[in-house]
């Protein structure tokens, strides 16, 4: 599984968006990839889990793996916003590609809603 | 045509045999579109013990590659495993009154209860609605 930071993403869309408190919401468009919120040191342990529960093969659906990866991590993440920043207290917002593919665009949707800074 | 800011919490019942999963996309955009949210979050909340809400294709191969990933677990404990593992929540993007989650990506009601009856969702729209 590959692992994209998005955290530096999610600090200018709320930047862009002038919220100083309230909540942004971030959701991966499609149905194999998923969104965490993790510290990077736990990434090995986290891949090793997944890959041990659901292997790659041994199931009916021709990607089953890649979905099942999805349905158990999920596609989105609720974050407070509080002076102007993602309460994320060392935690960082991860995509995660489930199964290899190239030069393939992903596309990840954010809300954010709250007081705008004036 | 005005447009608001506003929430809505409804309740539905889903009846179900116990054991099964039921898609609740129709669902989902039927209350969208009489609502009329244009811009916002569809959120669902399976209210009753043993039932899950999970995003994903609903396809017979994967529904019983899901049902196998669920009996991985213990079966005394399943229930309460599978709901903090897999989630009782989904939460969908919705954009000029359509839902983008991607094109397969459906909410699925998952019931592992073996209890037949009525399930209830609770479907929270929130975001811009348009107003006649």
């Amino acid at each position: 599984m590959k692992y994209y930071d998005l955290t530096n993403i999610l600090y200018e869309v709320i930047t862009e968006a002038k919220i100083e408190y309230g909540v942004i919401e971030a959701h991966a468009v499609g149905a194999t990839p998923a969104l965490i919120l993790a510290r990077k040191d736990i990434l090995d342990v986290l891949d090793q889990f997944i890959k041990e529960y659901i292997p790659v093969t041994g199931w009916r659906h021709g990607n089953a793996y890649a979905h099942l990866r999805s349905t158990l991590l999920g596609t989105h993440q609720i974050i407070p916003v509080i002076d102007g920043a993602p309460d994320l207290d060392g935690l960082r917002l991860y995509f995660l590609e489930t199964r290899p593919v190239h030069n393939h665009r992903r596309k990840v949707l954010f809300f954010v809603h709250g007081k705008r800074v004036f | 045509m005005s447009k608001t800011i506003d929430i809505i919490v409804e309740k539905i019942k889903i009846p179900s045999n116990g054991y099964t999963a039921i898609n609740l996309q129709g669902e989902i955009e039927r209350m969208i579109k009489s609502k009329g949210l244009i811009d916002g979050i569809a959120k669902l909340y399976a209210r009753d013990k043993c039932c899950l809400v999970v995003l994903t294709e609903y396809e017979p191969g994967l529904m019983h590659d899901l049902e196998d990933a669920l009996e991985k677990i213990e079966e005394e404990k399943r229930c309460l495993v599978a709901e903090a593992l897999y989630g009782k929540n989904a939460s969908i993007p919705v954009r000029d009154g359509e839902t983008c989650q991607g094109i397969f990506k459906h909410p699925i009601l998952v019931d592992i209860s073996r209890e037949p009856g009525d399930k209830e969702v609770v479907i929270v729209l929130e975001g811009i609605f348009s107003r006649d």
